[in-house]
């Protein structure tokens, strides 16, 4: 029903997510405090900093879950506004992943893929399923696609949940702390296939803690806190020489044991 | 004083339930396409039909139902229109069944996580895709026990009708009542009567409860 509605007025040479200057409150609290990042093409970004950083916030205003109140979001060019009436063809093209898999309990796993294929691009039932088996195998859980969710491991529902979002083929993926709510044995698997998407040069932003994906994968590591970006820069930089104290101090932290 | 054998007092009594019957499919059906308006109402943006909900919601949980049968029977022919003792019964049992579905549906829809709807709409989906696909068939495994159980109360209910002269179960008990003097016999019977059709649908409700709750 949505397949034939008017496309984006997408520009292919901005930024595939451009922030500017992003203020958000709740209430009293401030959220999120002039945040700006570009994200081009093709580029991997993690982003890392303590609980209540703002981190999840900033990526949840990337696909309008959450709305910001000041400043500008542009995805490719078209900005989202408040009263934009198509947010949904951004959700489209923009995948996320969540710390809570969120995969739909009451379908199968075949079913949970083909859904948002079916009812919001119009795919016809056959093509939306061999696409959907396509990136099971890419997963490799392609065995469990007539399972329910709670048949399922939660590294492999997130796994799952990676291959939803793949199967409308989006152009950027936001990660929202993936791998946080797995257990350690799990973890693994679950990177070993973020992996193999930055391998292919998937535009990813991805809230994560776990910094040896950051140092193998990223292009560019952010570090926010209280609401600010503090630091924006490669990995090796990054990790090795950050020019704030306060990104040294939770590197500190989180390394130094 | 008619002299009436238990057997034909029943069968006098059974020819007037299917009115009951009917009453309580005509209120459980309005109600529950009511309900379901009312519901996506609620949660469509913009919110000002989410007010409309919870005062019409509010309205009909905080007054009588005899007093809504009574607006409905002796209201709405000064608006001229001609409404029969089924009508009148038929529409106030449909407004209130609404009210009370739809506050019931709500808990179960508000039972399903935040985070169903996040991942619904980060793939695109629009209110009525996430509503039709995610949302309802989850919220309806939940709503089915207290929804059998609101229909007991329904089929209760109709017996109100009886006062604005519509010919149910308790009113063909008023009647044969009347000419047999019976009282307890007739009303004993009557009683029976709404246990048996009571108590399949309780039944049902505890099964259903167990079962949705293993395969949860």
């Amino acid at each position: 029903m949505n397949a034939h509605a008017t496309p984006l007025p997408i520009d292919a040479n901005a930024p595939m997510v451009e922030m500017r200057n992003v203020n958000k409150w709740y209430g009293k609290f401030q959220a999120l405090k002039n945040v700006s990042l570009a994200v081009a093409k093709g580029e991997r970004v993690v982003i890392c900093g303590p609980s209540g950083s703002g981190k999840s916030t900033a990526i949840r205003c990337i696909n309008w879950l959450e709305h910001h109140e000041d400043g500008q979001i542009l995805i490719e060019g078209v900005e989202l506004t408040p009263g934009f009436k198509n947010i949904d063809l951004i959700r489209r093209e923009v995948g996320m992943v969540f710390q809570q898999f969120n995969l739909f309990p009451h379908l199968t796993v075949l079913q949970n893929l083909t859904l948002a294929p079916r009812k919001v691009r119009g795919i016809g039932r056959q093509e939306a399923e061999e696409t959907a088996m396509r990136y099971l195998k890419r997963v490799r859980i392609a065995e469990q696609a007539h399972k329910y969710p709670s048949q399922l491991s939660g590294g492999q529902q997130q796994r799952v949940a990676i291959a939803r979002s793949l199967c409308m083929e989006p152009k950027v993926m936001l990660f929202d702390e993936p791998t946080s709510a797995l257990d350690p044995e799990m973890i693994k698997e679950v990177l070993d296939v973020m992996i193999e998407l930055a391998e292919e040069h998937m535009t990813m932003i991805c809230v994560t803690h776990e910094m040896g994906f950051a140092r193998t994968v990223a292009d560019t590591v952010v570090f926010m806190d209280h609401g600010e970006v503090v630091e924006v820069a490669p990995p090796q930089t990054f990790f090795s020489a950050p020019s704030s104290e306060r990104t040294r101090a939770f590197l500190g932290q989180i390394l130094g044991h | 004083m008619i002299s009436l054998s238990v057997v034909d007092i029943l069968g006098f009594l059974l020819a007037a339930t299917r009115w009951t019957l009917l009453l309580s499919v005509i209120a459980f059906v309005g109600g529950g396409i009511g309900a379901l308006l009312l519901l996506l109402l609620r949660y469509a943006r913009p919110a000002v039909g989410a007010r409309f909900m919870s005062l019409y919601v509010e309205l009909l949980q905080g007054t009588p139902l005899l007093l809504q049968l009574f607006l409905v029977f002796f209201g709405l022919p000064l608006l001229g229109i001609d409404v029969s003792p089924l009508l009148a019964a038929g529409v106030a049992l449909t407004l209130y069944a609404s009210a009370f579905l739809a506050e019931i549906w709500r808990g179960c829809v508000d039972a399903i996580g935040r985070g169903q709807w996040d991942a619904s709409a980060s793939l695109g989906m629009k209110f009525f895709l996430q509503m039709r696909y995610v949302i309802l068939p989850q919220a309806l495994r939940i709503a089915v026990p207290p929804t059998v159980g609101f229909l007991v109360q329904l089929v209760k209910s109709t017996a109100l009708a009886s006062i604005v002269g519509f010919n149910e179960l308790t009113k063909a008990g008023q009647i044969v009542t009347n000419a047999t003097f019976q009282p307890v016999v007739v009303y004993g019977l009557v009683a029976v009567i709404y246990f048996c059709m009571c108590f399949p649908l309780t039944y049902c409700a505890r099964m259903l409860e167990r079962k949705l709750s293993i395969s949860r």
